[in-house]
């Protein structure tokens, strides 16, 4: 089965006082045409560092890729010139961020906005590209787009403006979408019309979606494939319906098991004790050790690898008691 | 935007007419007798006192003040007391002079300052932005009446490029322009300084936008994304820059003026101030006013022209 994006031990550092220090280690995931995967974890594990660094989108100054190697249609992201990164960006590989308030220039119309994406990469005039970008308006369901093309960003609600970030990251029907919290922002109601709409075209264009998110609510309306991070690795990774029936590694249960439901009393809802360890002050060995509800049974010292269980190599664990 | 401008005109009434009464009554109370000027010390009581009736400096000075508001209010800045001549006209011949040195100063600082200060914010920390930055830090420091000197000295007395004397009033526009050059820079170069720091970094702050990282990820050519993205947005708070130091400008004009020996609104004012000439001051002082006000009304429409969150609103 051909991959449309394979990640192999991919590790991004940051530069702090004290030196580099890595903030995600030996990601490896693969996405397949029409796939999503979920990238599951608390805030700073590293989702979205994962994301930039295959978009070339971390900041020039402080920050680089350690290791390993990103293989997008077979061609590595992480090695290839700059310009031709830029190309791929933005038409073949598209982002939808978490504020679509502060991610829309203030200053151009969001019409000019979409229409700049396929201007700049579809070889068409001015006049198709906003053809194109009236067609993507109404394609996300903004009423009335003739009207709303001259509207700046503050004319819109934080829902129509991420209609018009989705627009503009499929103007030139790309392959694979980043979607960076794309609903965190915004109202309940809003984000269940927003992940209706993604799933829609999603089926319509055939493409593949690496879904970032800290709610594990969305993952089973969104997913095909999971992968839980925890302190910039990535722990487990499943298929949707494999996670949920059957977690294996103890960060995922206990994720799972702090989840409140509104059709159970809660009471045996149990958060997880302890803090994730700091980027500076990463430990040697298993990331969640110290956490860990099982830790008497295991060892310290030992860095755990990402591998398959032995009844399902689509189920992967980074664990020593699950080997 | 018709509305709005009779608004900031409406709104620009009170604030002239504190300028006027807190002018009136200063120039007053300064010491002084501009009968005694006119005579000379060696005058005789009874002339002075005829002198001074004959100007209506001898009526009560409420009275002399409603009188100098209702002709203001007329359009009429009134005359002179030592040249006999309506003020209307003394200002009239030379505002063009003080207006041309300081547009050009103001056109010569963000002409040059606008490209240095993008420049500076886009290799920072390299070490021609350490330049800029340092060049911008001497361009703020010195006194506009000091480097009018020095550029003097080194343009005019030693290369001898310029004239060291202008007189606007003679020659051709070229000759008009090239007299103009030292002191339009003398002015720019105040000017570039607030610029550059204002420009470099607004465009830094941009360039760490949200919607900057969406145009990078949509993949735009560096210069789009600089320009058309960064840019636009990094130029609303310098153009308030540049409208409030065009107030610091007109200031820094008269120093310019009378270190350049130009014919202008500054000269005009230091003369009037050693003549007692009340009037031509006040008549000045309303002008100056006026000319701010006009400065801040230009400003904020073109930041609304920038900015179409303060259009609509």
């Amino acid at each position: 089965m051909k991959y449309i994006l394979e990640v192999k031990n991919l590790s991004t550092a940051f530069k702090l006082q004290s030196g580099w220090y890595r903030a995600t280690t030996d990601i490896s995931f693969a996405l397949r045409q029409n796939e999503t995967l979920a990238v599951v974890g608390e805030s700073g594990c590293g989702k979205s560092v994962t994301a930039f660094s295959l978009m070339g989108l971390l900041p020039e100054h402080g920050s680089r890729i350690d290791s390993g190697s990103a293989l997008f249609k077979g061609e590595d992201l992480l090695t290839m010139p700059r310009e031709k990164l830029r190309k791929i960006r933005g038409s073949a590989m598209t982002m939808i961020f978490q504020e679509p308030m502060t991610s829309l220039n203030p200053v151009l119309t969001v019409g000019s906005q979409i229409a700049e994406a396929v201007y700049y990469h579809m070889n068409v005039g001015k006049a198709a590209a906003k053809k194109r970008a009236l067609e993507l308006m109404d394609m996300v369901k903004i009423p009335d787009p003739k009207n709303r093309y001259n509207d700046y960003p503050h004319h819109l609600s934080g829902g129509m403006c991420q209609r018009i970030m989705i627009a503009m990251s499929l103007a030139c029907e790309p392959d694979l979408v980043f979607a960076d919290e794309p609903t965190t922002a915004l109202d309940v109601t809003i984000q269940a019309q927003m992940i209706y709409l993604l799933n829609e075209l999603k089926e319509k264009q055939q493409m593949s979606m690496v879904f970032i998110t800290h709610d594990l609510g969305v993952v089973a309306h969104v997913a095909d494939r999971v992968a839980v991070m925890y302190a910039g690795t990535i722990v487990e990774t499943a298929p949707v319906a494999d996670l949920f029936a059957d977690p294996r590694h103890p960060y995922t249960r206990a994720l799972l098991k702090s989840i409140p439901r509104l059709d159970k009393d809660n009471k045996d809802i149990t958060p997880i004790q302890g803090m994730v360890p700091s980027i500076d002050n990463m430990p040697e060995g298993c990331r969640f050790f110290a956490r860990c509800e099982k830790k008497d049974q295991c060892r310290p010292d030992e860095f755990p690898q990402l591998l398959p269980l032995k009844n399902s190599s689509n189920h992967q664990v980074r664990c020593l008691l699950c080997e | 935007m018709l509305q709005y401008i009779i608004k900031r005109l409406l709104l620009a009434i009170p604030i002239l007419l504190a300028v006027v009464t807190l002018v009136f009554f200063v120039v007053r109370m300064a010491p002084g007798d501009p009968a005694q000027v006119i005579l000379g010390d060696s005058a005789s009581y009874e002339s002075l006192t005829a002198l001074r009736s004959e100007l209506g400096l001898d009526r009560p000075i409420i009275v002399q003040y409603g009188e100098f508001l209702v002709s203001l209010v007329q359009g009429d800045l009134g005359d002179s007391i030592i040249r006999k001549q309506s003020i209307n006209t003394i200002i009239a011949d030379v505002l063009p002079y003080t207006v041309e040195l300081t547009l050009a100063g103001v056109l010569l600082g963000v002409i040059i300052g606008l490209p240095l200060g993008v420049f500076s914010a886009v290799y920072r920390n390299s070490f021609w932005d350490y330049l800029t930055r340092i060049g911008s830090l001497i361009g703020l420091s010195f006194p506009a009446f000091y480097s009018g000197i020095l550029l003097l000295l080194a343009f005019s007395v030693y290369l001898g490029w310029f004239p060291v004397v202008s007189d606007p009033d003679m020659g051709n526009l070229g000759e008009r322009l090239h007299m103009l050059v030292l002191p339009a820079m003398n002015l720019g170069l105040i000017m570039m300084a607030y610029v550059v720091r204002s420009a470099r970094s607004s465009l830094l702050e941009t360039l760490g936008e949200d919607y900057i990282r969406t145009a990078k990820a949509k993949g735009l050519p560096g210069f789009i994304i600089l320009y058309k993205h960064g840019l636009k947005n990094a130029l609303i708070p310098v153009i308030t820059i540049i409208g409030l130091y065009i107030g610091v400008l007109v200031g820094n004009s008269v120093l310019t003026e009378i270190v350049f020996n130009r014919p202008g609104l500054g000269k005009l004012i230091l003369s009037a101030l050693d003549e007692r000439d009340y009037n031509l001051l006040q008549g000045l002082m309303v002008i100056y006013a006026f000319l701010i006000v006009l400065v801040n009304l230009v400003t904020d429409l073109t930041y609304g022209m920038v900015d179409p969150r303060i259009r609509k609103q």
